[in-house]
């Protein structure tokens, strides 16, 4: 408040609260959707919905028992097993099931990537830019620009598992070729796409870009609380590659693709 | 607790010819002096000025020839040959007889400095000219026909009966939280008015009038386009000539080192001015979180430049309660800024020997940090489509983060481009939809004839035509004083009459700052672009009182005037998911104003909050 163009996050969250105590000596018998990815922020868990494109955020104390009736769910500080009646974890288990955040069957549907933490940002240099850059740049937007107008989150995520080509780690020779083909980018940034507010297309974009140089990074997808925001960014490492890592550290990672 | 001069003043005029006017400010004059040890700075027919808690370095009295008038405040010379800026003991002959003949108008050129002059007319009608910077508060008001001009409202309060007249101006108040900040003549209080900075104002009548002697628009409308490196070096020796001259005024200096390029480019200016490191402790501010520890920064400008740096953590289980306790000023401060800072900084400059305290604060106006493409649009209109326009849109698209086709369209747009929305915040729709109509009482005067400023220019002038705050209003006199040399006249007018194009030549904030410091400071420090900030350490105090903060903002003044959406409150403060967008900033903010809400109802009404 007091600054005018605040922008909100693209993606719109929706609430649900007050959910009521699980049963505690339930067995795992359900688990995320293969669509969703969730994370916890305090006291609230936060659900992405990929097919949607939406946020859900959960409150409520008896959040942490869920994590012995689901699996993947984000457990919080407090594991302790808490009294409640089946019926009243069945029905919020049935809420989550009819729409289609959770689904039968205890095994975690998707591997868990590790994320670094964010300690390192590219520096600026002079990056011996050429024109001929500006083709890749302009393909590359195009490319992502599409992608967010006619996929989700979900399409969007097994189109950038498709970019990956041989399996390439990112080593510390590779964080210096990324590091010049970023600040590249940045130069040529201007001619290609605006960025301001639009960290998704923009961490698409690079992410493209790089995939082109045979470079694979990760992308991430973080949010947070007080108030609700969520961010994008391209990530090798602890290296941020499309933000400052002081930036993305204020936020949790959701989704890291 | 230990205390620090702060200094003050009130001045008393009435018309000589009406004998109840005089009988009332000369009983006000005995029940000032019963209140507090004033000391008379002027006293003639009409008009009586009175001062208190002066120190050595700070503020003195100018008395001018004749008893024509008083100077209140630190003056230094202006003009290339000033010697070395040390602060002016007193006027000579010569100067003196300028100010008056001049009616203060050659104050505000040869001179600069923190000050409030009292010049009656030739007709002896009482008037007092604020320093262009505003740093020394300046307001004024009417009570029984006598007109009073002062520094601080709780002198006034405390000893003449003006605490009960004093009525809330609620539309000013909603527009002050949406905004967060009146840089107008009103204030929250229908019955005081500010003096602007740089006006010559009379002090009687409802309808004073009010002359500027010094315009900051006249100035931005005035644009150098330096060439070279000139301008870094202009930029550079302002800063350093102002920085040396608060220096003068001081044997120590505390400064608050964030570890961000404004604070560093104090202390640097501090070490360039010859300032004896021994004389300089810094002190930086750190917490847990994502960027609220710029120690390594800190550290590196200290040991840089040779001086001792004192690392604080900041205190996360402050009791906000005792902002409560928050003096009555025309306007609610935010305690953000100081937030559990104040009494250490008061603690270590008693242990340090300081009696002041520098910062950065300005920087970012007067250098130009701010993420816009607004330079491209200057451009266009200053000098059309001339040959470095497209290196001007290049750049600019770089500083706003869009491309250089938007930029294009918004340079071609200029000032008719729509203006972003505000963000109301916890505020009702209906409240910030009438703060919006407030907005010729709530902003300068001058920017309403703006409108042939350029977009950027005009951005920078609103924000530098809002003084910083000098006294605390929680720790009052307990707190160290203020020095913010980044918002001295000479930079500021140097910062204006510089295009918003140069001030960020290569697609950077601050880029001519940058480069005027960049022999000064470490290179790591040059390259940064993060800005530190405190929203954990903010979230953390707000969960940390939840109890405290639904007391005051569900149940007080704002709630009742309708002024906050108890949905939006509740649900801010209820660590619940909201699509809402409340920062715990505007949260801490409400409930500053809701303290200030609650000292005016216990000085109207006599009841506590």
């Amino acid at each position: 408040m007091g600054q005018p163009g605040v922008q909100r996050p693209a993606l719109h969250a929706l609430l649900i609260h007050d959910l009521p105590m699980p049963h505690p000596a339930a067995d795992v018998q359900y688990r995320l959707a293969c669509h969703v990815r969730a994370c916890r922020i305090g006291n609230q868990v936060i659900l992405l919905d990929l097919l949607r494109n939406q946020y859900v955020g959960l409150a409520g104390a008896p959040l942490d028992p869920l994590v012995h009736a689901v699996a993947g769910w984000p457990p919080g500080t407090d594991d302790s097993r808490l009294a409640g009646s089946p019926a009243a974890c069945e029905a919020t288990i049935g809420r989550l099931l009819r729409r289609g955040w959770l689904a039968p069957g205890g095994d975690a549907p998707w591997p868990e990537p590790s994320l670094e933490p964010a300690q390192h940002s590219v520096e600026e240099s002079d990056a011996g830019t050429s024109v001929a850059g500006l083709l890749p740049l302009w393909w590359s937007t195009a490319v992502t620009a599409w992608w967010l107008r006619r996929y989700s989150l979900f399409a969007i995520q097994d189109r950038i598992l498709r970019l990956r080509g041989p399996d390439r780690l990112a080593d510390a020779s590779a964080s210096i070729v990324m590091a010049q083909l970023v600040n590249r980018y940045r130069r040529l940034r201007p001619f290609g796409l605006t960025t301001h507010d639009r960290c998704l297309h923009e961490s698409l974009t690079l992410l493209h870009l790089l995939s082109r140089n045979a470079c694979f990074p990760r992308w991430v997808i973080g949010v947070r609380t007080q108030p609700f925001a969520a961010h994008a960014w391209v990530q090798s490492g602890s290296l941020v590659l499309s933000d400052l890592h002081e930036n993305v550290r204020r936020y949790q990672p959701i989704l890291v693709v | 607790m230990p205390t620090f001069a702060m200094f003050r003043f009130i001045a008393l005029c009435w018309r000589p010819a009406s004998p109840a006017q005089e009988a009332c400010a000369r009983q006000w004059a005995q029940a000032l002096q019963q209140a507090g040890p004033w000391r008379t700075a002027l006293r003639i027919a009409g008009l009586q000025v009175y001062v208190r808690d002066e120190r050595p370095g700070g503020p003195r009295i100018h008395a001018l020839p004749g008893n024509q008038g008083v100077i209140l405040g630190q003056l230094f010379r202006n003009g290339s040959d000033a010697s070395t800026g040390d602060a002016v003991q007193a006027l000579t002959p010569a100067e003196a007889d300028r100010v008056i003949h001049s009616e203060g108008r050659s104050l505000t050129c040869d001179f600069w400095g923190r000050y409030v002059a009292f010049l009656p007319s030739w007709t002896n009608e009482p008037r007092v000219l604020r320093d262009p910077s505003g740093l020394l508060p300046c307001f004024r008001t009417e009570l029984d026909g006598v007109g009073l001009a002062f520094s601080w409202l709780e002198d006034v309060v405390a000893a003449l009966p003006l605490g009960p007249r004093l009525s809330v101006d609620w539309e000013l108040l909603a527009a002050l939280m949406l905004r967060g900040s009146l840089s107008g003549r009103y204030t929250a209080l229908r019955e005081i008015q500010q003096v602007l900075p740089g006006e010559l104002t009379g002090l009687l009548g409802t309808s004073a009038a009010a002359r500027p002697l010094w315009s900051a628009l006249d100035i931005a409308r005035s644009p150098v386009e330096w060439p070279g490196p000139e301008a870094a070096q202009q930029l550079r020796h302002t800063v350093v000539r102002c920085v040396q001259a608060w220096a003068s005024c001081h044997d120590k200096i505390l400064l608050r080192l964030s570890g961000g390029i404004d604070s560093a480019i104090v202390l640097s200016s501090l070490a360039q001015a010859h300032v004896a490191t021994r004389r300089i402790a810094c002190l930086n501010y750190y917490s847990a979180g994502a960027d609220s520890d710029e120690r390594f920064y800190a550290r590196l400008v200290a040991s840089h430049v040779g001086c001792r740096l004192i690392e604080q953590a900041r205190n996360t289980q402050l009791r906000l309660s005792d902002m409560l306790n928050v003096a009555l000023t025309p306007t609610p401060a935010s305690y953000l800024g100081r937030m559990g800072t104040g009494i250490i900084d008061a603690r270590i400059a008693a242990e340090t020997g300081a009696d002041v305290m520098f910062t950065g604060s300005g920087g970012d106006q007067v250098f130009f940090e701010r993420r816009c493409d607004w330079p491209a649009a200057d451009y266009l209109q200053q000098h059309g489509l001339s040959r470095h326009f497209l290196r001007v849109v290049v750049e600019a698209a770089h500083l706003g983060r869009v491309s250089v086709w938007q930029c294009l369209q918004h340079a071609f747009q200029g000032r008719s481009r729509a203006e972003p929305a505000w963000d109301r915040g916890p505020m009702t729709r209906q409240a910030s939809l009438a703060a919006l109509e407030q907005v010729e009482r709530a902003v300068h005067p001058a920017l309403a004839d703006a409108a042939d400023l350029p977009i950027g220019k005009f951005h920078q002038l609103a924000e530098l035509t809002t003084p910083g705050e000098c006294h605390d209003p929680y720790l009052r006199a307990a707190a160290p004083a203020l020095v913010m040399p980044l918002r001295s006249q000479p930079v500021v007018e140097m910062s204006l009459r510089t295009p918003t194009y140069l001030l960020t030549q290569g697609g950077t904030g601050r880029a001519l700052a940058r480069r005027a410091f960049a022999e000064d400071l470490p290179a790591a420090l040059l390259a940064r672009r993060s800005k530190g900030g405190t929203g954990e350490h903010v979230r953390d105090v707000l969960d940390n009182q939840r109890e405290l903060a639904r007391t005051l903002l569900l149940e007080g003044r704002l709630m009742q005037a309708h002024i906050l959406d108890r949905r939006r409150v509740q649900a801010a403060l209820a660590d619940r998911p909201s699509a809402d967008a409340v920062h715990p900033g505007d949260l801490h903010n409400a409930m500053a104003v809701e303290a200030w809400l609650r000292q005016h109802e216990r000085l109207t009404t006599g009841r506590s909050g």
